[in-house]
C-alpha cells in the first residue's frame, strides 16, 4: 500500500463545533488521520532498504482519536538504528542525517553524512518511482537547495569565493547525470567537480564516488578534495597491492586513484573492487587519457558502473573525432545488468556531443585573467649544428630514398625524431640556438622577478630536459620527468613554488603537461615542438590559469630551414580542426593527416601501398631486412618517439633483457618494461620466452616484461607468456603501437 | 583581552527553528500543514505534518471553517514535534494571527512573516488586546516580522537564532522546502 493510500483508512471521529439552526445542531467537524513515524536513516542503512515507514495504520471505527500528525526526526539515530519498523502514532520525522564523522578541518565545516562502505548498496535517488519510499524521498527534498549551498551564506563554507561560471558548471554536474566538463584549462575543472560531489553527498543523492586521474595527480585532486570539501572522506587508492586492496573497502564518500591503477585492480571479475559497486559518480580527469576505445584503461572505465558519469578534459579532441567518440561512449551512465553504450560517429555523434559538452573559454568567463601572448621564435641554427643537421637530414633522406618500396612511416618518424633532437643540440659540439636565446631572455627575467617553465619531449641529458637543466646551472633550475617516483615530482613542484631561488623548472612535456598548477611562472618555453597543438596548449595553460597575477608569454622555438618550420605547418591545420569540432561542433574529418602530408615532409612520395591510405595502416618496417642489433636499435628509436625513457642493457650482461624502458603517461603512472628482441624468422617458442622470464628482477605492479618478435609466437609460447603475465609483441601488436 | 572569536560549530547549539506552513488541500477539501524544523544552517532537523478534511460548508462561513481546521491541525502537529524549537515562523499569507493570539498559545516567540512590500494583516493593540509586534529585516530580503507575544530579547539565544537565519537567507526558504516535503507525501494520494 502506497503511504496515500493510507489516508483513506481515516479517523472517523470528528471534532465538534456545533451551531444551533432552528431545532437542529450542526456540527462543524474536521476529519483527521493518524499518522506514523518514519526514520530517515543514514546512507548506510539505507542500503538493506526496507520499508520503514510505509505501513498503514489501521484505524478501527468509532475509535476516539485525538489529532495526530506524523513527523520525521533525526533526533537519535542510534536509537532509531535498533528499531527498523519504528513506527509511533501521529509523526513522520525527516531525517537530519546524523553527522558524526569529523575529519580534517575538525567541525568548522559542516559535516557530510557518513560515509558509505563497500559493503551497503547505494540508495535510490529520490523520484517519484512508487517504488521509493516516502522518507527517503523526504530525505532528498528537505535538504538545502543547492544554491543556497553555494552561496557564500549558506551552510557550507567554501574556502574561495566561486565565479559565476564556476556556479554555472557545478550547477550543471550536480543536475545531470552525464556531462563532458571540457573548459578551457585553468578555468578550475577539479573545483567544479569536487563543489558538485559536495553538494551531491550533502544532499544524500550520492553516498560513494569515484575519481579516476593521472598519476600525477592524485595528490593535487586529495589536497584540492581537503580543501574544498574537507568534510568528506577520502580514500586514496595507490600502493601495494594489498593496501590498495584496504583502501578500496575503505568506508569512503570519495576514492581517488589512476588510471593505471584502476587498470590494475579492475579486472575480468565483476567482483573486483572497482567493479564490485554501483558509484554515485565517476569522474574521469584528464578524460582524454580514454581516448582510444581499444586500450585497456579506457575499456575498463567505460566498465565501471556508474549512477552519473563526468569527464572532464580540456582538450577532449587531440587527434580525431575517435578521441571524442570514445570519451563520450563513458559520458552516459551504466546500470547494474546495461550495455557501454557505443558512440557512433556521424550526426548521432554530433547530437550527443552538444547535448553532454559544457565548454567555457578563458576569453569569454575570465576577461581579467592575464592575457596570454603566444610567440614563435624563428631561430637559425648557428653553423655547427646547421651543418650537423644538413648532414644527418640529407643522410637520412637519401636512407629513406633507398629503401624504395618498403618504405615505412616508422621510417620517416625515426627520422623526424633525430633531426628534432639535433634542433635542440648539435651531437657534435653540443651547442644550442635555443638555448642560447634563453639564457638570454632568463637574464632579463630573472632581473625582473619572473620565474619560467621549460617543456620539451625529450628527458635525456643530450638533447632534452636535463641538459637544459644542467646547462642553465645559474638559475637553480628543477628538472622535472617522467622517469621520478611521484613522491619526487610531488617534492620537486613544492620546491619551486616555496623556493624562489629556482628561477625555472624544465618539464618532461608529457610528464608534466597537465594537471599541474604552476601559476607561479609567467614565462613558458616550449624548447621542441609536439605533434600535437592540444598538448602543447594544455602545458601552456599550467602557467595562465586562475591565480596569475601576471600576463602569460609563450615561447615556441621553430629553427629555420628545419624539419620544425615544415611540421609548424602540420600543427597549424590541426588547431584549426580543434576549433572546429570542439568549439563550433562541426567535424571536417577530410582535415586528417594523411601519409601524402606527412611523406611530404621530407619531399618524398609515399610507397604505392600506403598512398591515400590514412596514417597507420600497413606501415610496418621490413623487418625481415633487420639484424637482430638493428631491431633492437629500432625498438629503441621507436620506443622513444612514443615517449619512453629506453636504455639499452650491455650486450654481454643483459640476461636476456636488450632494453629498458619507463616512462609515466599515457596511462598516468609509472611504468617500466623490460624488453628482449627477438628478429627472428620464425615464430618465437616457449624457450625465447622464458629466456626473458627467468631474467626479469622482481617487478612491482607497474613493470612488465615484453618479448618483441615480428614473427610472432607459437601457441605455446603465447599461453605460456600469458599465465606469467609477460607481453607479447608481434607484427601486429607493433603496427597498433606505431598508430 | 581576549580575542572574540566565535566558534561556528556553537550555531549548532543556538537550537532549531520551526516554520509552520498551512496550506489548502485541493478546492475546500480540507488543510494540509506541516512543521519543519531546521537549524540555525539551514539544515534539516525535523518535519512533522498532517492534513485535516474540512465538511461541505455552505452552513459555515470559510473563515470559521478555516481557524477551526488550522487550530487543529496546528495542535495535532505540535503535539507529536518530538523537538522544541527556539522559536516558531508562519507566513503572515497562511496563518492568521488570531492562531497563535488567541487559539493556541505557545511558550516560545511566534512570528508571522510578509516579505517586504506585500501588505498583511497582524493584530495591533488598536483592535486587539493579544497584539504582535511588528519587526522589520533588511538583509539578505526584507520582510516584515510580525511576533507574539514579543520579538525574541536581545543576547538571546532566540534573537541570535533568527540573526543567523535572516543572514542566510533562511527566512523564507525552508517554507518552499515545508512544502516540497508536503507535496511529496501527499502526491501519492492525489494521483491514486
Amino acid at each position: 500500500m502506497s503511504l496515500g493510500t493510507w489516508w483513506r483508512l481515516r479517523d472517523p471521529s470528528a471534532i465538534e463545533q456545533g451551531r444551533w439552526l432552528g431545532f437542529f445542531r450542526w456540527h462543524l467537524s474536521v476529519r483527521q488521520v493518524f499518522a506514523k513515524r518514519v526514520f530517515i536513516p543514514t546512507p548506510q542503512d539505507i542500503a538493506p532498504a526496507v520499508s520503514l515507514g510505509t505501513k498503514p495504520s489501521v484505524v478501527l471505527p468509532g475509535a476516539t482519536v485525538s489529532a495526530m500528525p506524523r513527523c520525521l526526526s533525526p533526533t537519535s539515530l542510534t536509537a532509531q538504528v535498533g528499531s527498523r519498523t519504528d513506527e509511533c502514532a501521529g509523526s513522520v520525522a525527516v531525517s537530519d542525517l546524523p553527522f558524526d564523522e569529523p575529519t580534517s578541518g575538525g567541525r568548522r565545516f559542516a559535516q557530510a553524512p557518513p560515509a558509505c562502505s563497500e559493503k551497503g548498496t547505494l540508495a535510490q535517488r529520490p523520484s517519484a518511482d512508487a517504488g521509493v519510499p516516502i522518507w527517503k524521498r523526504l530525505a532528498c527534498v528537505l535538504q538545502i537547495p543547492p544554491d543556497l549551498l553555494l552561496s557564500p551564506q549558506g551552510p557550507l563554507e567554501w574556502p574561495a569565493e566561486l565565479f559565476p561560471f564556476q556556479e554555472d558548471g557545478i550547477r550543471a554536474l550536480y543536475e545531470r547525470d552525464a556531462l563532458l566538463l571540457a573548459d578551457d584549462m585553468g578555468l578550475g575543472k577539479t573545483v567544479q567537480a569536487i563543489g558538485a560531489l559536495r553538494l551531491l553527498v550533502h544532499q544524500r543523492q550520492v553516498e560513494s564516488a569515484l575519481v579516476v586521474t593521472p598519476a600525477g595527480l592524485v595528490s593535487q585532486w586529495w589536497r584540492e578534495l581537503r580543501r574544498w570539501a574537507p568534510e568528506l572522506r577520502i580514500s586514496v587508492v595507490r600502493g601495494r597491492a594489498d593496501e590498495r586492496a584496504w583502501k578500496w573497502r575503505a568506508p569512503a564518500h570519495v576514492f581517488v586513484t589512476s588510471y593505471e591503477t584502476l587498470r590494475s585492480d579492475s579486472t575480468a571479475n565483476p567482483a573486483s573492487p572497482p567493479r564490485r559497486r554501483e558509484w554515485g559518480v565517476v569522474v574521469l580527469d584528464e578524460a582524454q587519457k580514454i581516448k582510444n576505445p581499444d586500450t585497456e584503461a579506457s575499456r575498463k572505465c567505460k566498465q565501471l558502473r556508474r549512477r552519473r558519469a563526468w569527464a572532464l578534459t580540456g582538450t577532449p579532441l587531440e587527434n580525431s573525432v575517435d578521441d571524442l567518440a570514445s570519451i563520450l561512449e563513458f559520458v552516459t551512465p551504466l546500470r547494474e545488468g546495461g550495455e557501454a553504450a557505443k558512440a557512433q560517429l556521424g550526426a548521432a555523434l554530433l547530437e550527443r556531443h552538444r547535448a553532454v559538452q559544457l565548454r567555457r573559454k578563458k576569453a569569454d568567463v575570465l576577461p581579467q585573467l592575464p592575457p596570454k601572448t603566444v610567440n614563435q621564435l624563428a631561430l637559425s641554427l648557428g653553423a655547427e649544428q646547421r651543418m650537423s643537421y644538413d648532414r644527418a637530414e640529407q643522410q637520412g633522406v637519401v636512407e629513406l630514398k633507398d629503401r624504395g618500396e618498403t618504405l615505412r612511416i616508422a621510417h620517416v618518424l625515426e627520422l623526424i625524431t633525430r633531426l628534432k633532437q639535433i634542433c635542440n643540440f648539435c651531437p657534435s659540439s653540443g651547442r644550442s640556438a635555443k638555448l642560447e636565446d634563453i639564457q638570454d631572455r632568463l637574464a632579463t627575467l630573472k632581473a625582473e622577478g619572473h620565474r619560467t617553465i621549460i617543456f620539451s619531449q625529450f628527458t635525456d641529458e643530450t638533447f632534452g630536459c636535463r641538459a637544459v637543466a644542467e646547462a642553465l646551472a645559474d638559475y637553480h633550475p628543477l628538472t622535472y620527468t617522467g622517469d621520478m617516483s611521484s613522491s619526487e615530482r610531488d617534492h620537486i613542484i613544492r620546491e619551486f613554488k616555496e623556493n624562489q631561488e629556482h628561477q625555472a623548472l624544465v618539464l618532461s612535456l608529457r610528464a608534466g603537461g597537465q594537471g599541474l598548477n604552476l601559476q607561479e611562472a609567467s614565462y613558458v618555453f616550449h624548447f621542441d615542438r609536439w605533434w600535437n597543438p592540444a598538448v602543447e596548449r594544455q602545458a601552456e595553460d599550467r602557467s595562465h590559469r586562475l591565480g596569475q597575477r601576471f600576463p602569460v608569454h609563450v615561447y615556441k622555438y621553430v629553427c629555420e630551414g628545419t624539419i620544425e618550420e615544415r611540421i609548424e605547418q602540420i600543427l597549424r591545420d590541426k588547431q584549426l580542426l580543434f576549433e572546429d569540432l570542439v568549439d563550433d561542433v562541426s567535424i571536417d574529418i577530410g582535415k586528417r593527416l594523411t601519409h601524402e602530408e606527412l611523406f611530404g615532409l621530407f619531399n618524398l612520395t609515399p610507397p604505392a601501398a600506403l598512398r591515400s591510405a590514412p596514417l597507420g595502416e600497413k606501415g610496418d618496417p621490413d623487418y625481415s631486412a633487420m639484424t637482430g642489433e638493428e631491431f633492437e636499435r629500432y625498438l629503441k628509436r621507436f620506443l622513444e618517439s612514443k615517449g619512453w625513457h629506453v636504455v639499452t642493457t650491455p650486450r654481454t650482461r643483459d640476461g636476456g633483457i636488450d632494453l629498458i624502458a619507463r616512462r609515466d603517461d599515457d596511462v598516468g603512472a609509472e611504468i617500466t618494461l623490460y624488453v628482449q628482441c627477438k628478429n627472428l624468422s620464425s615464430p618465437c617458442g616457449v624457450d625465447g620466452v622464458r629466456e626473458l622470464n627467468g631474467s626479469l628482477p622482481k617487478h612491482g605492479p607497474g613493470s612488465r616484461g615484453v618479448v618483441a618478435c615480428p614473427s610472432g609466437f607459437t601457441s605455446d609460447a603465447t599461453a605460456w607468456a600469458q599465465d606469467r603475465g609477460l607481453l607479447l609483441w608481434d607484427r601486429e601488436r607493433l603496427r597498433e603501437l606505431s598508430d | 583581552m581576549a580575542i572574540p572569536f566565535r566558534d561556528t560549530d556553537e550555531l549548532a547549539d543556538i537550537g532549531a527553528a520551526a516554520y509552520l506552513t498551512i496550506i489548502p488541500w485541493s478546492e475546500g477539501k480540507g488543510f494540509e500543514g506541516a512543521l519543519f524544523l531546521v537549524n540555525a544552517r539551514g539544515e534539516p532537523l525535523e518535519f512533522t505534518y498532517n492534513r485535516v478534511e474540512t465538511p461541505y460548508g455552505f452552513l459555515w462561513r470559510k473563515d470559521d471553517i478555516r481557524r477551526h481546521a488550522h487550530r487543529r491541525l496546528a495542535a495535532s502537529i505540535l503535539s507529536t514535534c518530538p523537538v522544541t524549537p527556539k522559536l516558531v515562523l508562519c507566513l503572515a499569507d497562511e496563518v492568521a494571527s488570531e492562531l497563535f493570539c488567541e487559539d493556541i498559545e505557545l511558550p516560545m516567540p511566534v512570528g508571522r512573516i510578509a516579505p517586504g512590500g506585500r501588505v498583511a494583516s497582524f493584530a495591533s493593540d488598536s483592535v486587539s488586546p493579544r497584539c504582535e509586534v511588528r519587526e522589520a529585516t533588511e538583509s539578505p530580503d526584507p520582510v516584515n516580522l510580525f511576533w507574539f507575544p514579543a520579538p525574541p530579547a536581545d543576547s538571546t539565544s532566540e534573537r541570535q537564532l533568527v540573526g543567523e537565519l535572516a543572514r542566510r537567507g533562511l527566512l523564507l526558504e525552508p517554507f518552499d522546502r515545508a512544502k516540497g516535503g508536503l507535496d511529496e507525501v501527499y502526491r501519492d494520494y492525489e494521483g491514486a
